[in-house]
């Protein structure tokens, strides 16, 4: 074969001039390795962190609006004091009533962004043509979305918790009010982050064209809600039929967070359904972990 | 080439030949495929068999196909639908075989898939590339995906875009990439994890000459410079000829033939004589001499020569007949024999007249 002058010139006098082609003998760190990598990249790629200026206004416009209740709540607090009760309605009780909406448009932002991509581009190939199955592509991006809810989530709420300490008459008030309330807290973010991902990702998985998959997650979220919440107050539904409360997706929201935190359910449908709180509830987890079982049997199935 | 100069470069460039598989091999001993040595076929299958579920009973891609490939420069060649794609995506374990088995680097595919795939790299025929990242960007990643750290991992990424000629281009993203520069990405983005094996699905797709040509180079410098064994899957046979030393021949999903590059192209037994006129008169002395020999068109015979003995028959022949003999030249196979329904018909319908 004939080498590049060059190259031949450069290893004469000994110096390095073109290195050519070099092996690799480092560490090769496997799989784990491959689903943290990708994991990290997806959790940034949600909020648009390492991709252009524009992927950033969605997330970090709707992160600023689920935080806007929380700092209302706050200042409300300071200047109302005791009788803020009375004055707003935001609580860490009801703050995901009031957000839901918020975390719904970033799931229809960000899912597609996060799965549709891949498809559209046949980039899956190169990821399982790697040290990386099928399920660990589908955990690592169904993390990084979980993960990100979470976050969003989790601030906001983490400002009512500080805000109830500090604008409370002494700390000892504050924290024991405050304390009991963390729990509760961090169950209902988790369950509801893997309600809000596990719907947007399964939906996206099977639209991989993007307009298609944020329109179907935007009907889900919004449409259903209003469709069922219509049917259950309008429409004196008898027995078993009355069960359709059981299809509204914040209706199953705020069963959760009335059942966790152990106060009346806001949400319309479940009240007028009659529907005990804890079966919304159980239905919220129900959902969560059925959307995560098809989201990985889809992807054992995809082709790539 | 200069042997001595040619591999004293090379040798330098290469690490050293125990890092792959001796005791200095730096993998952790639990990822380390254990039994793998130089010695064990690259590549074994096993009656290999997909068929594909469809109306019809299906289609049948791979039909009992068993073939050992070693270490080296292969080509994988058959026709559109002959089975390549299929027959690579079950090496790398993304499809399991209907039935039969199969090894790679001395593993099997269906129990150790994704120990295979850190150390094998696939450069798919079909375009793979997100348009919204930079070559950089995309390659990086995935050789953080193929395992390997992230300093690491960049640092390969630019030496392997430099290796297959990608320099600014490489900061921009893939979605103004010409075909040229979007295959050496994909090229670059299956050598990036330093594999042992390299599985190429039709590379020089949608290339224009003078990229086909550039491509086939950089396969060629890979194998032979770089020591990453190589299974080129091609339709095309000149570039099967031009960089591979061994060649698979399959068809319908069929073992046509495995073996090295210089016996496909070998004698057939056949000698061409060419003659500035007389053709005729010349095959009737060969065959009144008891040689098979046929007219092939005004100026040229066909004579089946198992030996040395025509060669003088058709000089005196020639001779006493007073015919300008211009060239007497030993028929050579071509690849393209392989795909004829019998390979030996061009050596039989010279001996039939």
């Amino acid at each position: 074969m004939a080498l590049p002058p060059d190259l031949v010139a450069g290893s004469a006098t000994g110096s390095i001039f073109d290195l050519g082609y070099r092996g690799y003998d480092g560490p090769r760190l496997g799989r784990r390795h491959a689903i943290s990598t990708l994991f990290a990249q997806s959790l940034k790629w949600t909020f648009g962190i390492g991709r252009g200026g524009r992927a950033k206004i969605a997330p970090f416009a709707l992160a600023g609006l689920t935080l806007l209740p929380a700092v209302l709540a706050v200042g409300i607090r300071a200047l109302a004091g005791p009788a803020t009760e009375r004055v707003s309605p935001i609580t860490p009780q009801s703050y995901l009533t009031f957000v839901q909406t918020f975390i719904a448009f970033f799931v229809t932002a960000q899912a597609p962004e996060l799965l549709g991509r891949d498809q559209r581009h046949h980039v899956l190939t190169l990821y399982f043509s790697r040290a990386l199955g099928r399920t660990d592509y589908a955990l690592a991006k169904y993390g990084a979305l979980v993960c990100a809810l979470a976050l969003v989530l989790l601030v906001p709420q983490a400002v009512l918790l500080l805000g109830i300490v500090f604008a409370s008459i002494d700390l000892g008030a504050g924290l024991g009010e405050a304390i009991p309330l963390v729990l509760p807290i961090l169950l209902s973010t988790v369950v509801a982050a893997a309600f809000f991902s596990g719907i947007g990702l399964v939906i996206a998985a099977f639209t991989p064209r993007r307009a298609f998959a944020a329109g179907a997650i935007v009907a889900t979220f919004l449409v259903l809600s209003g469709v069922v919440q219509v049917l259950v107050v309008q429409g004196r539904l008898r027995d078993p039929l009355r069960y359709v409360a059981l299809l509204d997706p914040y209706a199953l929201l705020d069963g959760l967070a009335s059942t966790l935190f152990g106060v009346a359910g806001r949400n319309v449908t479940v009240t007028r359904s009659g529907i005990d709180p804890g079966i919304f509830a159980a239905g919220a987890c129900v959902v969560a972990v059925t959307t995560l079982i098809v989201l990985v049997l889809r992807y054992r199935r995809i082709e790539a | 080439m200069k042997e001595g100069a040619g591999t004293g470069v090379v040798a330098s460039l290469r690490r050293p030949a125990t890092a792959r598989d001796g005791p200095a091999d730096p993998w952790p001993a639990q990822l380390r495929p254990p039994t793998y040595t130089a010695r064990m076929p690259l590549i074994a299958t096993e009656s290999l068999t997909k068929r594909y579920p469809g109306p019809g009973g299906g289609v049948l891609a791979l039909d009992a196909l068993s073939v050992e490939i070693e270490p080296g420069i292969v080509g994988l060649v058959g026709a559109n639908g002959a089975g390549k794609s299929t027959f690579l995506r079950i090496l790398l374990g993304l499809l399991a075989p209907t039935s039969g088995r199969a090894s790679v680097l001395g593993l099997d595919t269906a129990s150790h898939g994704a120990r295979i795939r850190e150390r094998v790299g696939y450069m798919p025929e079909h375009d793979v590339l997100p348009p919204d990242l930079t070559a950089t960007d995309l390659v990086a990643h995935l050789a953080e995906i193929s395992g390997l750290p992230r300093t690491a991992a960049r640092e390969r990424t630019a030496d392997v875009l430099r290796h297959v000629g990608l320099f600014e281009e490489r900061y921009r993203q893939i979605g103004g990439y010409s075909t040229g520069m979007r295959q050496r990405v994909k090229l670059a983005q299956a050598l990036v994890h330093d594999p042992r094996l390299l599985l190429l699905d039709e590379p020089t797709n949608g290339l224009d000459p003078s990229g086909r040509d550039e491509m086939l180079d950089l396969i060629r410098r890979t194998g032979t410079e770089f020591g990453i064994a190589v299974l080129l899957c091609s339709h095309l046979l000149g570039e099967i000829e031009r960089v591979c030393d061994h060649v698979v021949a399959i068809d319908g999903g069929r073992l046509l033939r495995s073996a090295s590059l210089a016996s496909f192209t070998g004698r057939t037994g056949t000698l061409i004589v060419e003659v500035d006129e007389g053709a005729d008169d010349l095959a009737a002395d060969l065959v009144a001499a008891g040689f098979r020999a046929r007219v092939d068109g005004p100026r040229r015979v066909l004579v089946a020569a198992q030996d040395e003995r025509p060669y003088d028959l058709i000089r005196d022949a020639a001779a006493t007949r007073g015919l300008a003999l211009i060239r007497i030249e030993a028929a050579r196979h071509r690849v393209e024999d392989l795909f004829r329904d019998d390979p030996d018909e061009e050596g039989a319908r010279g001996t039939a007249a």
